[in-house]
């Protein structure tokens, strides 16, 4: 399955979207990916595996807005966070593992041996 | 050819009375902007001057609706502290740090305390992030021991705040880095609000650091473009070495 292409800047004043923050470490056998979520509660998120990568989107706990700032981007709510994490390994989504905590999201998922 | 350009170019006239000066130039985790944009704000300090170089790109900043520098530097007689709204490429760092260095020096600034992070890959296990020192002269780890701020003895260090110890020790002005335990890609108010309560410490400051807390996430979403692009200019250029162990270990 694929997955639209992320865009580049973190913030997408069109769609109301904000591009997390990711932080992937990897091992001999896993990766671990960080996805930094503020604004977002535990049950607000979504990750959805392909073979070698990752959907997470995540639904913030209320509409964030910046009256003040720039030309567009002050007509726009910020409603979610999308990101697609593309991995350089095929991976195991049936052993991922994932926890939330201080609002940030930690995966693990073994790769494909 | 244009000649290159670097200058402070000051807005007040202030008479300096042995300003201590604070650096939290944008590294690991943004602690020490974000410690030092805090600072700012709670002890209401005015801008007094501002970096003026070639060497960056061409960027100013609008906050309510005034034009200003990205890199400003706020203070009073007392306390000097510098700060940027924008990452500082490599190339900027060597002349930047030296002329910031010699800018104080000829202050009489009685010191310079860098703020910085450095990553652990735990840090989302730790509550509450602890604060190192790296002194630029061995007497101030006594000093610093009176407040519980252990002194790193052996190992590498590096980036900005290296380069400021190095051009300190260069121009025999005391300098002390306070390095928190910091996450590396994202921004960092818990590592910030260590090394605020490390600075009120030794400054006797009173600098609230509950707001920094309270409004975590708020300021982990405004500080993301900053950390990206902070990530974009330093990332594999410097680092690497820290955590390495120095062959003439004793």
């Amino acid at each position: 399955m694929g997955f639209p292409e992320d865009f580049d800047s973190l913030w997408d004043d069109v769609e109301g979207c904000m591009e997390p923050l990711v932080e992937v470490r990897e091992t001999y056998d896993a990766f671990e990916i960080y996805v930094d979520l503020p604004y977002v509660r535990g049950e607000s998120i979504e990750v959805r595996f392909s073979e070698d990568a990752l959907l997470v989107i995540a639904k913030c706990s209320k509409a964030i807005k910046f009256n003040k700032w720039g030309f567009s981007q002050k007509r726009t709510e910020y409603k979610f966070f999308r990101k697609l994490i593309k991995l350089s390994h095929k991976i195991d989504p049936k052993k991922a593992t994932s926890s939330f905590k201080n609002g940030v999201l930690r995966i693990r998922v073994p790769k494909l041996q | 050819m244009s000649e290159e350009v670097l200058e402070i170019v000051m807005k007040k006239d202030i008479k300096f009375d042995g300003p201590i000066a604070i650096e939290g130039f944008p590294d690991v985790g943004l602690a020490g902007t974000i410690a030092t944009m805090h600072l700012i704000e709670s002890l209401k300090l005015e801008e007094i001057a501002y970096i003026e170089t070639s060497f960056l790109p061409p960027v100013m900043v609008v906050h309510n609706g005034e034009l200003l520098h990205p890199v400003r530097i706020y203070g009073n007689e007392r306390l000097i502290v510098l700060t940027s709204e924008i990452a500082l490429p490599l190339t900027v760092l060597n002349p930047l740090v030296k002329k910031v260095v010699e800018w104080l020096k000829g202050l009489n600034v009685k010191m310079l305390i860098a703020l910085t992070g450095f990553p652990v890959e735990n840090r989302l296990e730790i509550e509450k992030p602890e604060v190192y020192a790296v002194v630029s002269k061995k007497e101030f780890s006594e000093m610093l021991s009176k407040y519980k701020i252990e002194v790193l003895q052996e190992g590498f260090i590096s980036g900005l705040y290296a380069l400021f110890l190095k051009e300190c020790l260069k121009a025999g002005l005391p300098a002390i880095a306070l390095v928190a335990q910091s996450f590396l890609k994202y921004p960092d108010p818990g590592a910030a609000a260590e090394l605020l309560n490390s600075l009120n410490s030794l400054l006797s400051l009173n600098v609230d650091v509950k707001p920094l807390i309270e409004n975590a996430e708020e300021i982990r979403l405004k500080a993301r473009d900053l950390l990206r692009q902070t990530e974009r200019v330093t990332s594999s250029a410097y680092r690497n070495v820290e955590g390495e162990l120095p062959l003439m270990y004793r």
